[in-house]
């Protein structure tokens, strides 16, 4: 990897930790959003957002009190959701990676953690991803398009 | 007030737990959740308990930190207790209205809420006893084999140890403009869901264009200091393996195995 694509990797992981942390407090009732969740749609600009994600996930998930399940389980979706966020940047699934990814596969983890049926899980994770990503992430790639 | 963060949850400490190579303490980790979905009744609960108490005693950590943990998924344990015992089938114990408590439930919901609860307990004791720095390390050197199927090992703790020294750098950055925006009249704080996400927007593009200015000037301050990648690369600290390494994954590795065949 160039060395400007490893700094620019390394800091928006950075940002995402950032961000998590910071809009922690603004949850919006019953369903917790995480709103650095934006951020994965990132790889449609920047191909170093990918490993980016990776690592910033990795690095806030190391305040979540699921621990290394969370660390590991999460940032591991996260890169797969990122990947192919960034192959399909051209079109509107784009958008979608995030939001199946996360509902499909972090639900595999967390359903047996919390003896949640799986559809359940994955149906509030899908939900909320896709608020998140659909209204911030959407809006976040149109003014950031063409300025860095 | 964005100031007084701590990086992850680690606690300085001299205990046996704190002393222990990170690598030791993620696979240790590894195998015990491994353990804790393999056991089966409230025996091997018990023993694992007893298992985790005594890790927690060692690692002379006030109970208050560990037990802090738990309070964020006070509610969502709740609801698993009680969605066990309202839709399981089996032998009713009370009825309530239409809905009845089965004992099977109430096993079943006590058996997941205490499995979350340990689960959640010792897992935070790697992030409580590992600093950040040595996690990474760690991590670095457990992805190091995975070089061959092409892991960039170096790269990703890079990363990592990069993100996390501007961690601090960029909070003051995003203060900075949500003051700014602020007082430019910027409401980050009412209006619906989707209408606050939306108010995000002029705190997320100013960051992210001044986060991208600083990893420009870095790569250019990495360059000039002759950063070439992982290759030949040497340490100030290096990561040694010693026997109380071996001693305490042994003891983990038992202890479980024992567990799960007990039960």
């Amino acid at each position: 990897m160039k060395t400007n694509r490893l700094a620019r990797a390394s800091i928006i992981a950075g940002a995402y930790v950032v961000i998590t942390y910071i809009l922690q407090p603004i949850s919006f009732g019953p369903i917790q959003l995480r709103i650095s969740e934006a951020l994965t749609v990132l790889p449609i600009l920047y191909p170093e957002a990918v490993p980016a994600l990776f690592i910033g996930v990795m690095l806030a998930n190391l305040w979540s009190p699921l621990g290394l399940v969370d660390i590991f389980g999460g940032s591991i979706v996260t890169l797969i959701s990122a990947y192919v966020t960034y192959r399909l940047r051209g079109s509107v699934l784009a958008y979608l990676s995030p939001v199946l990814f996360n509902a499909i596969l972090v639900s595999i983890y967390l359903h047996p953690v919390f003896g949640w049926p799986y559809w359940m899980t994955a149906l509030s994770i899908g939900v909320s991803e896709a608020i998140v990503v659909f209204t911030l992430g959407y809006q976040l790639v149109k003014f950031l398009r063409g300025k860095v | 007030m964005l100031k007084d963060i701590t990086i992850g949850q680690y606690i300085p400490g001299d205990s046996i737990v704190h002393g222990l190579d990170p690598r030791t303490k993620i696979l240790i980790t590894l195998t015990y959740i491994i353990g804790l979905f393999l056991i089966k009744g409230l025996w091997g609960y018990g023993a694992m308990t007893l298992f985790t108490v005594t890790v927690i005693f060692l690692s002379r950590l006030p109970l208050k930190y560990i037990l802090k943990g738990l309070k964020p998924l006070l509610m969502i344990m709740s609801i698993t207790l009680l969605a066990h015992a309202f839709m399981t089938e089996g032998t009713p114990l009370y009825r309530l209205g239409p809905l009845t408590i089965t004992n099977e439930g109430l096993i079943r919901g006590i058996e997941m809420v205490w499995r979350l609860g340990l689960l959640i307990m010792f897992t935070s004791l790697l992030t409580l006893t590992t600093s950040p720095l040595d996690l990474t390390d760690g991590i670095e050197r457990l992805l190091k084999p995975g070089k061959r199927i092409g892991i960039p090992a170096h790269e990703i703790a890079m990363m990592m140890t990069i993100a996390l020294r501007f961690i601090p750098t960029l909070l003051d950055e995003a203060e900075r403009i949500m003051k700014a925006q602020m007082a430019r009249g910027a409401d980050f704080e009412s209006g619906s869901i989707f209408k606050r996400a939306r108010n995000l927007i002029p705190l997320l593009v100013p960051l992210f264009i001044s986060a991208f200015r600083r990893a420009d000037d870095l790569a250019i301050a990495m360059e000039a200091r002759c950063y070439r990648g992982g290759e030949g690369r040497t340490k100030f600290k290096e990561l040694k393996v010693q026997w109380k390494d071996y001693v305490a994954g042994g003891v983990t590795l038992l202890v479980v195995m024992f567990i799960i065949i007990l039960t």
